[in-house]
């Protein structure tokens, strides 16, 4: 009976380490965008590591879908490393966005286990333009959640507010090549 | 068959002298006739007709004892002529020796010649004379490398079984204490010493361990570990269950705890028993030393214990399985730091943890002038170049740095740290943090389930009272010690205060 129990430990271990991914395999997602020009289209904009393996530097990666979860398979899909979504700071909406997948895009967040609990959600004109921001941290989507931390409001844009709660979406915008938080002269807070 | 059975003590324990002189004489002759250092005197009686022979091994024997306690207070002697000395005779009005004894046993004299003693042989007696003229070389008293204290005794065991069981005996001056004599090995006939405090170790402690030892059918004990794989619990158990040291003043404590010990001749590591886990992490500069100050390094101990068994498991889950779990900025670190290394995150680890143990086996055996500069080398190739060469990784390099250097801080359980890392690593490696907290709970499992003698090896971990928990995780002021342990049965010598 005890060799069985062993036997079948070993096996059950062995069959179980398909989820292991070297941390040089993946792209830490740190921000997605998500806009709608006729089809659905998705930005990942990742961690990559410079050849001098001294700085982190942005990569953005972009693909189209009919779904979200469609468009993320197809984001996997192009990417030569795995895609990894612990550290999404932020999802950037784009404006224009329409309500069914703003919700859409918020149930695959909350439903996907991966997903980091404290990213918050923007808004922004133009998402291409504001992901090619030089950025001041490692990316952009650092920088804006550095921003909406720095202004304490990152609790109301979180994503995963409790039942009932409503995120407040912020419109970010690139200005001077950096990401700015345009709030201020829209609601003259 | 028979050839092996004859060069035993054990095959001559029938075998007496038979009273002719020369027979007993060239019988002696002939067992020793290939060693060069056994000597025989034959020695005149002062003032009778009568002869005696000395028999002793040169190198085991003192001259100075042999010449001027025997053979000058033979030649000294005022006996008559018609007188028949017997060995009682000699002992009782001649010989100068402190120690003697009578016996007619061959296998009594072949051990007494052989571990330094005089046997004298007389003209028609079947009995023989043993005069105590040990006076082989020893080491000395020395403090125990492994076991170097800053505060406390300095004094350590040497190879000597009689000499060790003298210096418990001057911590424990009292009748109370017992030392019972057992002859292992049948070749190397080796002296084994039971000891214990009557009073405290139980009756069915001490039968325990003198029946193991007793079961014990080897051809020499040049160690005690030989005893101590033998009759240890859990044979196959990388945790130890039988204790070992190499200080009287942790013997004396074990015996007043009502534990039993072991001595061996040949060895300056003695044994007790039972060993239960806490002492895994006691040094006997606990005792030594304010509790307060000696309560910081049992709880780093313990930690490092933790650490050295689980921290590489536990890296690999987080940066392989669980990189979410790690704070943003460290994640960015890590890839970062990854980047180009051609071996995988475990590959590196497993590579460390092997690099680590060839480099403690090579300080181990390498001669003392030639440890600094492997560990130099060691340092340097290992460290510094593999990691700017890209072939590892440097926060790897640090998790198992830091992993190797805990485990020595609790060598007494170098090999449990070394077997559960690479088995929570693997765990980790299959199904992430789970697997760390399967192997720990299956760990703790297993750690409650050994038995060491008649104890649990979590015998002070039973209860949650604070003398049972007094001398585990902390030590409490010995004012506070009122109770031994709970595998001591005797109740009335509970309570220390009495």
């Amino acid at each position: 009976m005890k060799k069985i129990i062993i036997l079948f430990c070993l096996i059950s271990f062995t069959l179980c380490g398909c989820g292991y991914i070297n941390p040089d395999e993946q792209y830490m997602v740190s921000a997605i965008g998500v806009e709608e020009k006729g089809a659905l289209t998705l930005y990942a904009e990742t961690v990559s590591i410079g050849t001098d393996k001294s700085t982190a530097e942005p990569r953005v990666f972009k693909a189209s879908g009919k779904t979200v979860k469609d468009t993320i398979k197809n984001l996997q899909n192009g990417c030569a490393k795995s895609l990894i979504l612990d550290h999404c700071a932020v999802i950037i909406l784009d404006s224009n966005l329409s309500n069914e997948t703003k919700t859409e895009v918020f149930s695959f967040c909350k439903k996907e286990k991966s997903f980091n609990i404290s990213a918050c959600a923007v808004k922004t004109d133009n998402i291409e333009k504001l992901l090619s921001c030089t950025p001041e941290t490692a990316t952009v989507g650092y920088d804006i959640y550095g921003i909406l931390k720095q202004k304490k409001i990152s609790k109301e844009a979180k994503i995963f507010k409790g039942i009932g709660g409503k995120i407040q979406l912020y419109t970010v915008n690139r200005k001077n090549d950096t990401p700015t938080l345009i709030y201020e002269e829209q609601n003259g807070k | 068959m028979e050839k092996e059975r004859f060069y035993t003590n054990e095959s001559f324990k029938d075998k007496h002298l038979s009273g002719n002189f020369n027979d007993d004489l060239s019988f002696f002759d002939s067992l020793f006739k290939k060693d060069c250092t056994y000597r025989t005197r034959k020695v005149k009686i002062a003032g009778t007709n009568h002869l005696c022979a000395l028999l002793f091994l040169d190198g085991m024997s003192s001259s100075n004892a042999v010449a001027s306690d025997i053979i000058r207070s033979v030649f000294m002697a005022k006996a008559k002529k018609d007188f028949v000395p017997t060995p009682e005779y000699l002992s009782e009005n001649i010989v100068y020796t402190g120690e003697t004894k009578t016996t007619s046993s061959i296998a009594d004299m072949l051990r007494a010649i052989m571990y330094g003693d005089t046997v004298i042989i007389i003209e028609n007696q079947t009995s023989a004379l043993i005069l105590n003229t040990k006076g082989f070389r020893f080491r000395g008293v020395n403090e125990p490398p492994d076991e170097r204290v800053e505060t406390g005794p300095r004094e350590g065991f040497d190879e000597v079984a009689l000499l060790n069981v003298s210096a418990i005996r001057r911590k424990l001056q009292t009748p109370d204490f017992c030392c019972e004599v057992l002859r292992l090995g049948r070749r190397s006939d080796t002296l084994v010493m039971v000891c214990y405090l009557e009073s405290l170790a139980s009756r069915e402690l001490v039968r325990l361990v003198k029946n193991r030892i007793k079961k014990i059918d080897i051809d020499g004990i040049l160690d005690s570990n030989y005893i101590a794989e033998s009759i240890r619990d859990r044979k196959f158990s990388p945790f130890k269950t039988i204790g070992s040291t190499e200080r009287p003043d942790t013997v004396a404590a074990r015996l007043l705890e009502g534990r039993v010990a072991i001595v061996v001749d040949g060895t300056p590591v003695v044994l007790t028993a039972p060993y239960l886990f806490s002492e895994n992490f006691e040094v006997d500069e606990d005792y030594y030393q304010n509790f307060l100050v000696a309560n910081i390094g049992r709880t780093v101990r313990i930690l490092c214990f933790v650490l050295s068994a689980f921290a590489p498991g536990i890296f690999v889950a987080l940066s392989c399985f669980h990189i979410g779990l790690l704070p943003t900025n460290f994640a960015i670190s890590l890839l970062r730091l990854r980047t180009a290394v051609p071996v995988s995150s475990v590959g590196e680890c497993l590579l460390l943890i092997f690099a680590f143990e060839i480099l403690k086996e090579a300080g181990a055996r390498a001669a003392k002038s030639t440890g600094q500069a492997l560990s130099i080398v060691g340092g340097l190739v290992v460290g510094q170049a593999a990691s700017e060469a890209g072939i590892i990784s440097v926060p790897m390099l640090i998790v198992v740095a830091l992993s190797c250097l805990c485990s020595v801080a609790v060598p007494r359980l170098k090999a449990a740290v070394f077997y559960l890392r690479l088995i929570n690593l693997l765990a980790c490696v299959c199904v992430g943090i789970v697997g760390f907290f399967t192997v720990s709970v299956l760990t703790l499992i297993y750690i409650f389930s050994i038995k060491s003698f008649t104890a649990d090896y979590t015998d002070s971990l039973k209860k949650t009272d604070f003398q049972s928990l007094k001398d585990t995780v902390f030590r409490a002021p010995w004012y506070k010690m009122i109770k031994r342990p709970h595998f001591n049965i005797n109740a009335k010598r509970q309570d220390t205060k009495k």
